[in-house]
């Protein structure tokens, strides 16, 4: 199995940077894009990285309190709580790099997979803690069968995809796309991009 | 290809100027706009949309030309067409004259055409059943709350699919015993059914239209089903509560005990002489003229 490694030019490029200002790198995409197994590898190449993205927990805690899906009017208050939870892991992080698995801005796409409007506290949020680059995950499924039949849930989340992308324009950044590739060669890929050491492959 | 062909003017970022309103028409721009009332928010939302695709333009030749004409790096925001140009002409690795005239219009073909995939993309068709086909392997849901979401949509639209077709099937047979002659009183026990699958389908719709697309009107996806007696609405909502909750026929059919006057009016709407063929195309007319 391929197993994805720091290389000691890594870890020292990730020591230097420790003592310095923060560096935070957003990886974000819609379902179906591969962004679990580049956080994995992420991890697994040391690099510092947030674990779950806490929208998963809180989104599991107001389904069962609420003992159905979440209507619209449900929405003001997970997204709250799903932001504040954002800005917590932004604000902890003080010195060096560190990688998000989504950002406060994927708050936009959310919304607007809803059809709701921004909430004031997402806009304030995103023009305070600013990012210091973004990274979209193409989607990994060409979400064509071989009869060319598009399932409504892959059409849906082809959507998301587009609305987190928008929202991150929309919050003045400039994403970098990410290929559709294998995890490791997609986190070359990132770390070339931001002048770090590639880590090694097949080690 | 015109509307695409005049943004080059200014470049990116899109501005009212030079804008052409078909551009902000666009189902994909509309999707994204975060207000889509608003004019400002579709241009910004026109703005993402041209630069996501820039940043993805299909043809890798000439990404770095495309995203250059426009504006994006290796370009700056604010510099004129001609230095563009000629910087998209280097990055293709063309005479700037010949990129001018052969490339450049290729270019905007291609970026007009993927703002119309863009927009198909967003076409939302809920009035159609989703077209299902074989499932070879599983399809485990992603741990995304993203995921669970769109799974869920999924869910409550197979859910109102179903409920639709289950009171298409009643409703036809009503008319197929109408039209047998059969018994009275089958007649009756069917219709009765369709009442509760009707219902059972009103009540998926606006569960579904509620939660998921509430620009779709729950009358337009009940009527899908087929067609029914004319109910007011009261007596629609009487029926769509006694079947809301997945209720039983009989449960159906006793909390609707006693309700002697809605009863007839699905029934004996029904059990009414159907009108002569041509009286039904003179209704037709008359309708369609209204």
């Amino acid at each position: 199995m391929t197993v994805t490694s720091i290389i000691p030019d890594l870890s020292h490029a990730l020591a230097a940077a420790a003592a310095g200002p923060p560096r935070r790198y957003v990886i974000t995409g819609g379902p179906s894009s591969g962004k679990d197994d580049l956080i994995t590898a992420v991890h697994a190449a040391g690099i510092p990285c947030m674990v779950d993205e806490p929208g998963r927990e809180i989104y599991r805690k107001h389904r069962e309190r609420l003992g159905r899906h979440l209507l619209r009017e449900d929405r003001h208050e997970y997204s709250l709580e799903v932001l504040e939870a954002f800005v917590a892991e932004y604000t902890a992080h003080v010195h060096g790099i560190r990688f998000y698995n989504r950002g406060i801005p994927d708050g936009y796409g959310w919304e607007g997979f809803f059809g709701l409007k921004p909430t004031p506290e997402l806009e304030e949020a995103t023009a305070r803690f600013r990012y210091n680059a973004i990274f979209v995950l193409d989607p990994l499924d060409t979400f064509e069968d071989p009869d060319d039949i598009v399932w409504a849930k892959d059409r849906e989340i082809r959507r998301v995809h587009e609305l987190v992308v928008q929202g991150y324009y929309d919050a003045g950044y400039e994403p970098v796309f990410v290929a559709a590739d294998a995890a490791a060669a997609r986190l070359d890929f990132i770390c070339a991009n931001l002048r770090l050491p590639k880590p090694g492959r097949g080690v | 290809m015109d509307a695409v062909a005049r943004l080059l003017r200014r470049g990116l970022p899109v501005t009212l100027a030079v804008v052409d309103p078909v551009l902000l028409e666009l189902r994909g721009v509309l999707a994204r706009a975060a207000d889509p009332g608003d004019e400002a928010s579709r241009i910004a939302a026109l703005d993402g949309t041209l630069r996501g695709l820039l940043a993805r333009f299909p043809d890798a030749r000439y990404a770095a030309a495309a995203r250059a004409l426009f504006g994006l790096p290796p370009a700056i925001a604010g510099m004129n067409l001609t230095v563009r140009r000629a910087l998209a002409a280097k990055q293709a690795g063309h005479e700037v004259h010949h990129f001018r005239k052969r490339v450049e219009p290729k270019l905007l073909t291609t970026l007009a055409a993927e703002l119309l995939a863009d927009a198909d993309r967003f076409t939302r068709s809920p009035l159609i059943a989703p077209r299902l086909a074989p499932v070879l392997a599983r399809q485990p849901v992603l741990a995304d709350p993203f995921a669970w979401e769109v799974a869920e949509q999924e869910e409550q639209l197979s859910l109102l699919w179903s409920a639709v077709y289950a009171a298409r099937a009643e409703l036809l047979a009503v008319e197929r015993l109408i039209s047998l002659r059969a018994e009275h009183v089958d007649v009756i026990r069917a219709a009765v059914t369709a009442a509760w699958r009707w219902a059972g389908a009103r009540a998926e719709a606006i569960s579904y239209t509620t939660a998921f697309a509430p620009d779709l009107a729950v009358d337009e996806l009940v009527a899908l089903a087929g067609w029914t007696p004319v109910l007011t609405p009261a007596q629609a909502s009487r029926l769509t509560e006694a079947a809301a909750g997945g209720m039983s026929r009989e449960e159906f059919v006793a909390h609707l005990h006693g309700e002697t006057g809605l009863g007839n009016t699905w029934t004996e709407g029904f059990l009414a002489e159907l009108p002569s063929p041509g009286q039904a195309r003179t209704v037709a007319r008359t309708s369609c003229s209204d």
